[in-house]
Order: C-alpha cells, then sequence, then structure tokens
C-alpha cells in the first residue's frame, strides 16, 4: 500500500496531509477501513417500548427481541424500573429499584430473545415466589421504555 | 414498527414490542403489524383481537373491548379493596 498522507492522527491512525503530500487512494481506503472497524467495536444502542399485559410468572414470561445481543437492558414504567445485565455468575440479573429489594428475575435468552419472569427470592429460607406484574415490568396498559446496550 | 404474539394471554392480552425502525428478526409465534394498523393497534394494545392471514401475517387489529372491559371491572376492584384494607384513607399504589 502507498500512502501520500505524512501525518496521522492521534487515536485511530487516520491520514492528516501536509500542504506538500500528494493525495493516494490508498489513504482514503484505509482510513475508511479504520473507521468501520472502529464503528463496528463502538456500544450498539437500541431503544423501543411495550404495553404490559398484567401477566407475570413462569408460566407468563415477558419477552423483548432486540437486533443484538445487549449487555446491558433498562427498562422503565410509571413508577417501576428495573435493569437485567450480563455478567451476573455468567448469567443476568434484574434489579428491580422500587418496593422490592429482593426482587429478582429469572432470565433466559434464546439468540437476541431476552425473555425473563419476576420473582422474590428469600434469603432467610431460599423460597422463591412468583410476583406481581409490576415487579415483572409488566404491569396492564402500562407503557415501558426500554434502551439495550451491547 | 410494533410487533405482537399472536397467541394471547389468559386474560386476552397480547404480548407486543415497539421500536423505530424493522426488527431483524421477529420471533417465532409474533408478527408484524402492518403499518396502516400500528396507530389502531397503539390505541388498543395489550387488548386487541387479530387477523391473522394463513401464512401468519397480521392483516386486521381490533380492540378487544370484551377483555379489556374484564381488566377494567378487575382493576376497579382490586383499587377498591386496597382502600378498604387501607381503612379509605389511601388511594391505590402506583403501578407501572
Amino acid at each position: 500500500m502507498v500512502k501520500a498522507a505524512s501525518g496521522a492522527t492521534a487515536n485511530y491512525g487516520l491520514s492528516q496531509w501536509a500542504r506538500t503530500d500528494g493525495i493516494c487512494m490508498d489513504d482514503f481506503n484505509s482510513d475508511n477501513a479504520l473507521i468501520d472497524a472502529a464503528l463496528a467495536a463502538g456500544a450498539r444502542i437500541e431503544t423501543g417500548s411495550y404495553t404490559g399485559t398484567g401477566t407475570c410468572g413462569s408460566g407468563s414470561p415477558s419477552s423483548l427481541t432486540f437486533d443484538f445481543v445487549p449487555k446491558l437492558v433498562l427498562i422503565m414504567g410509571n413508577a417501576w424500573c428495573g435493569f437485567i445485565t450480563q455478567g451476573y455468575n455468567n448469567g443476568l440479573f434484574i434489579g428491580i429499584m422500587q418496593y422490592l429489594p429482593n426482587a429478582r428475575a429469572n432470565v433466559t435468552w434464546s439468540d437476541s430473545t431476552l425473555t425473563w419472569y419476576a420473582i422474590s427470592y428469600s434469603s432467610y429460607n431460599g423460597y422463591y415466589a412468583n410476583l406481581s406484574p409490576e415487579a415483572q415490568l409488566n404491569f396492564s396498559a402500562t407503557t415501558y421504555h426500554y434502551i439495550a446496550i451491547g | 414498527m410494533t410487533i405482537i404474539r399472536l397467541e394471547a394471554f389468559a386474560n386476552g392480552a397480547h404480548a407486543n414490542q415497539t421500536k423505530a425502525g424493522a426488527f431483524r428478526r421477529i420471533p417465532a409465534g409474533w408478527a408484524a403489524v402492518p403499518a396502516e394498523l400500528e396507530e389502531t393497534a397503539a390505541d388498543a394494545l395489550p387488548w386487541v383481537s387479530l387477523t391473522v392471514s394463513e401464512d401468519g401475517k397480521i392483516t386486521g387489529v381490533t380492540e378487544n373491548t370484551e377483555a379489556k372491559a374484564a381488566w377494567e371491572a378487575a382493576e376497579a376492584a382490586r383499587i377498591a379493596a386496597e382502600e378498604a384494607a387501607a381503612g379509605g384513607t389511601e388511594g391505590g399504589a402506583a403501578n407501572g
């Protein structure tokens, strides 16, 4: 490859020309390849919403489908919100950040579809119980907004 | 675009998801709402009745008024019970 640009940017090494430098196709192809790789490696974000169905528990799990497998999903309702993240015991974890500090979610992934249902865990007796639609972030007719980062 | 799970839950509600732009992948058992029906779906969700073609595409969306009315009645009863339990001095808890 023949590069005519004599300088380069500090972070990605993109071509920087002096007035005496020539113009070369290879410079542009190289720069575009670097930019393409940097964009592909960057964080992806997806936003959307769903309307709660008023159902909960293992027989009525909630689900969201993404264009990629997120590392973090934030879900926000009117009064309740939660997050699901990868990396907790090589799995996922949900925190219901209002009212229920012991709320957890049973979470599964299939391709890029996230499925969950809320449960309550007691450290006293290790008992898990299905929670309400609110705790599953699925109260009837409530609009929930989500942000997925991957 | 909005996608809806074709099979309703026992309470008549349909799982759904909406985002700007198209879904690259639609889960099995779900289908996309045609653009011309999105507003109707948005107003009615989760209480919708779907018309689905043989190849699994949504061709019609209407509000499931029966399921919605059943939920509204149940919700009113729940709030009344909460208020009664609280001595009628407090409102229902915030939901959602």
